[in-house]
């Protein structure tokens, strides 16, 4: 929370991800930072080409729905609380990408 | 080809779900010492072994046992039939894996008897350590030794 | 006899009768088993009013229907007394093997009375159930207890015992069984020891029959097969275990840091994170019996000042010792956590004491001498050295030992004390998570996470995605989830089967079980009556009103996502009253009591 945005080579502003527990797995990394997509389900898609059809499953339904196993927070807020794939991201937005874990 | 019982010790988590099974399987109760695999766990050591029959082709139980109670069924399962069986327990003596048992309930010999093709050890064990596999399929170990030569010889894909 | 064995044991300690007793099946019926018909027969042979640490207290361990079968995680027991750390009706359960092994003995439960005039442990070898001598045993950790039974008695027993810190008085020792499971919260080990009791080692050779073998095949396959498809109960938990919540509830803004004073977003928790432990100390998972999700971790810090092994830590522990006391130490953590479970003390108040004490010796509340050091918060080797002093009694850990309440009281500051009915909240910040304030507040045991785990359907969105901001809907949510943990707990089964199965599944299983035709409403009934029947206790015996910390009402998180929140309780819980039945000073009412037939 609180960084400030970060810019590539061209001076384009950078949205930082986060990604968590398999998340990491799959992406082999902690965090990623890439121009921000216009919304969270272009974010989503996104990743989903970047990492492969192993990525897509976990994050997509069959019917292409966003799934209960990609816990998407924009700047701590579950997007499903938000307006969903159509939350508009912005270059100073953190996103954390979770799947669906539990504790206690 | 009938399929095979494979442990994989590695996985075990200790949960005795498969004692829990095979008993409730065979006798509709759920008690762990009527169980024919028994989970035996080294606690220092972090590791915890099911040991149960994996029907030996040369089976000396049923070499040993005086009424021929015991033969081998479609599943490669030796089993034994109570009717002839006179509980003498020497296959008891004889199994070099103590994987025979008499139960102080029933006053009967059991083993496994592979569940006539479904063991429900298998079935509901949580972690994969105990599987029935096809002996022909390539063990996963086997595999795991493929993939690392993958790793080290294999192009970028 | 199906499912329930019908058979309790009643222990007189001071005069050492022992009787076999039918179990009341009227009450088996209503209350089910586990936590549900022990607090049933402590609120018929109790007064409430009791002094928790004297001979008058009975202390129960009780099993459930499912106890002992395969159904899903059906592997619990509970430990009911009334709770010295709270006052409240106490009940704590665990799993491990001890509770099945109980149920295989032919026992249902033990109804523990009076005190001993000297140490005793209980042996039971299926028929055979003797009070024997443990001087030898007193003082001994949990640990050492442990395997000095399995000496004595043989390898197959299963051992129930508490650790040194119960006989000294920690107002928050637990009851560990198995060496590592424990009963932990409210000071069950506590009660345990003022009766002069070290152990119970048992022994089973029966086996536990159900009413409907072929219906509850099914049942137990359907719901095996649920919770393996599930991706909590059948990847999650598995592969990161309860620690790996810590990043998902630290990114949402809801992890409480520095004993809740510097909001609820800790920068290094990933540190300290399920997939750290993972990567750094985790040597492989353990099940718990007839479990399927396995979420137990043997861990191994291999090296360093913290060299140390064992299992663990669970979450709320990771939690207590880590973002709580500013700590991202995570060999440390690990080390403080297995040192309350070989001292036999609950880590998530003990951790969340330690921090208590770091933020009054910040402000200059206590006095350097009195702990030794100057005590900060982020100190690594403070959770350690404080934990092992309070293991040992030794210094201020004869203070640390009473828990946070009495901490901070002694020092002038009860209102900083992050307790419920002086019982620590644990690892969720309910000004981020409204359900959560009003699940702390309202809980019949004080302070606690696993009485209506709204954190489930607010951050996870499990079984439904509600929003962690909204107070509207929160109350009728918190019931439900409240009667069917009640259930649940009485049961024998595990909470977190519920990552995965619902009421029909539990339903589903207790019916074949116990050979009943009752609806699934009837059945979730049957929480509902134990959460009124716990309430009714926890009111004549006079515990305060429902509420929450000062700090939770009115001081507002800096930061994170929740910034500029506090917790609404006041909107929840006059709706939350109305919903129970229960008259606006949370009292239930007659119409109620009569409808529940309590």
């Amino acid at each position: 929370m609180g960084q400030r945005p970060i810019r590539n080579e061209y001076e384009i502003f950078l949205m930082k991800i986060k990604f968590f527990a398999t998340y990491r797995d799959l992406t082999g990394r902690r965090e990623l930072d890439i121009p921000a997509p216009s919304t969270a389900i272009a974010l989503l898609e996104e990743l989903a080409v970047r990492y492969g059809p192993a990525m897509r499953k976990k994050l997509f339904t069959e019917d292409g729905e966003i799934s209960d196993d990609a816990i998407l927070l924009i700047n701590g807020r579950n997007i499903a609380h938000l307006d969903g794939g159509n939350t508009p991201l912005k270059e100073a937005d953190i996103v954390s990408l979770f799947p669906m874990v539990a504790g206690g | 080809m009938s399929k095979q019982l494979m442990v994989k010790p590695e996985k075990c988590v200790s949960c005795r779900t498969c004692e829990l099974m095979c008993s409730f399987g065979h006798t509709d109760v759920f008690n762990p010492r009527l169980s024919a695999v028994t989970v035996i766990g080294y606690e220092e050591a972090m590791v915890s072994v099911p040991v149960m029959c994996m029907q030996c082709e040369e089976a000396c139980c049923l070499k040993v046992c005086p009424v021929g109670a015991i033969s081998v069924d479609d599943n490669g399962a030796a089993v034994m039939n109570p009717e002839k069986c006179i509980v003498c327990k020497m296959c008891m003596s004889a199994c070099p894996l103590g994987n025979i048992h008499f139960s102080p309930v029933t006053k009967k010999v059991f083993k496994c008897d592979l569940c006539g093709g479904d063991p429900k050890c298998a079935k509901f064990c949580p972690s994969g350590a105990i599987a029935y596999v096809d002996p022909y399929e390539l063990p996963d170990r086997k595999k795991a030794v493929a993939e690392k030569f993958k790793d080290v010889f294999g192009e970028e894909a | 006899m199906n499912a329930w064995k019908g058979t309790i044991l009643r222990i007189d300690l001071a005069n050492g009768v022992i009787r076999k007793e039918a179990l009341n099946m009227k009450d088996a019926q209503d209350y089910v088993g586990a936590r549900g018909l022990a607090s049933k027969y402590l609120a018929d042979e109790v007064d409430p009013l009791v002094d928790p640490l004297s001979p008058d207290n009975k202390l129960i361990m009780m099993t459930g229907p499912l106890t002992g079968t395969a159904a899903a995680s059906g592997g619990r027991y509970e430990v009911v007394a009334k709770a010295p750390l709270t006052g409240t009706i106490g009940a704590a359960n665990s799993g491990g093997y001890f509770g099945p092994e109980l149920k295989y003995a032919g026992y249902d439960g033990i109804l523990f009375e009076n005190a001993s005039p000297k140490p005793v442990y209980l042996y039971i070898n299926d028929e055979t159930v003797e009070l024997r001598d443990a001087s030898t045993l007193w003082g001994k950790t949990v640990f050492e207890t442990t395997d000095a039974l399995n000496e004595i008695c043989g390898e197959s027993f299963k051992i129930a015992c508490i650790g040194p810190t119960a006989e000294n008085g920690c107002l928050f020792a637990g009851v560990m069984n198995d060496k590592h499971r424990a009963a932990g919260r409210g000071g069950m080990g506590a009660v345990m020891a003022s009766k002069n009791l070290k152990a119970v080692a048992v022994r089973g050779t029966g086996g536990v029959s159900v009413a409907r073998p072929k219906g509850f095949m099914d049942a137990i396959t359907n719901a095996r097969a649920m919770l393996k498809a599930h991706p909590v109960g059948g990847s999650g938990l598995p592969a990161l275990g309860t620690q790996v919540l810590v990043n998902i509830i630290n990114e949402s803004g809801a992890l409480p840091t520095r004993n809740f004073r510097d909001g609820a977003y800790f920068d290094e928790a990933d540190a300290t994170g399920g997939e750290s432990l993972a990567e750094k100390y985790l040597v492989k998972n353990k099940g718990c019996f007839g479990c399927s999700i396995c979420c137990g971790r043997v861990t191994r810090v291999p090296d360093g000042p913290f060299k140390s092994s064992g299992e663990g830590p669970e979450y709320e522990a990771g939690w207590s010792y880590g973002a709580d006391c500013g700590v991202s130490d995570l060999a440390a953590i690990c080390k403080a956590n297995f040192l309350c479970n070989e001292y036999g003390m609950d880590p998530i108040t003990l951790g969340a004491t330690i921090a208590c004490a770091m933020e009054l010796a910040e402000m200059g509340a206590i006095p350097k001498e009195d702990i030794g050091y100057e005590l900060r918060f982020g100190d690594a080797n403070a959770i350690v050295d404080l934990t092992e002093k309070t293991g040992k009694n030794e210094g201020f850990g004869k203070i640390l030992k009473l828990g946070s309440y009495r901490l901070a009281e002694l020092y002038g500051h009860p209102e900083l004390s992050m307790s419920v009915k002086k019982q620590e909240m644990p690892a969720y910040d309910g000004r981020a998570l409204q359900g959560m304030g009003l699940e702390y507040a309202t809980s019949n045991r004080g302070g606690c996470h696993v009485r209506g785990y709204l954190t489930s359907p607010e951050v996870l969105g499990v079984p439904i995605k509600v929003d962690p901001f909204e107070t509207e809907g929160k109350p009728a949510l918190l019931k439900l989830f409240q009667d069917l943990t009640a259930l649940i707990d009485s049961l024998g089964v595990c909470l977190f089967t519920t990552f995965g199965l619902g009421l029909p599944e539990l339903a589903a299983q207790y019916r074949e079980a116990v050979g009943s035709d009752e609806s699934d409403e009837e059945i979730l009934k049957k929480g509902e009556r134990v959460w009124n029947l716990e309430k009714r206790f926890n009111i004549a015996a006079g515990v305060e009103k429902d509420s929450l910390p000062p700090r939770l009402l009115n001081e507002k998180l800096p930061g994170g996502a929740a910034a500029g929140r506090v917790s609404l309780l006041n909107e929840m819980l006059g709706e939350y009253y109305l919903l129970r039945g229960w008259d606006e000073d949370g009292v239930p009412t007659g119409e109620k009591i009569a409808e529940l037939g309590i």
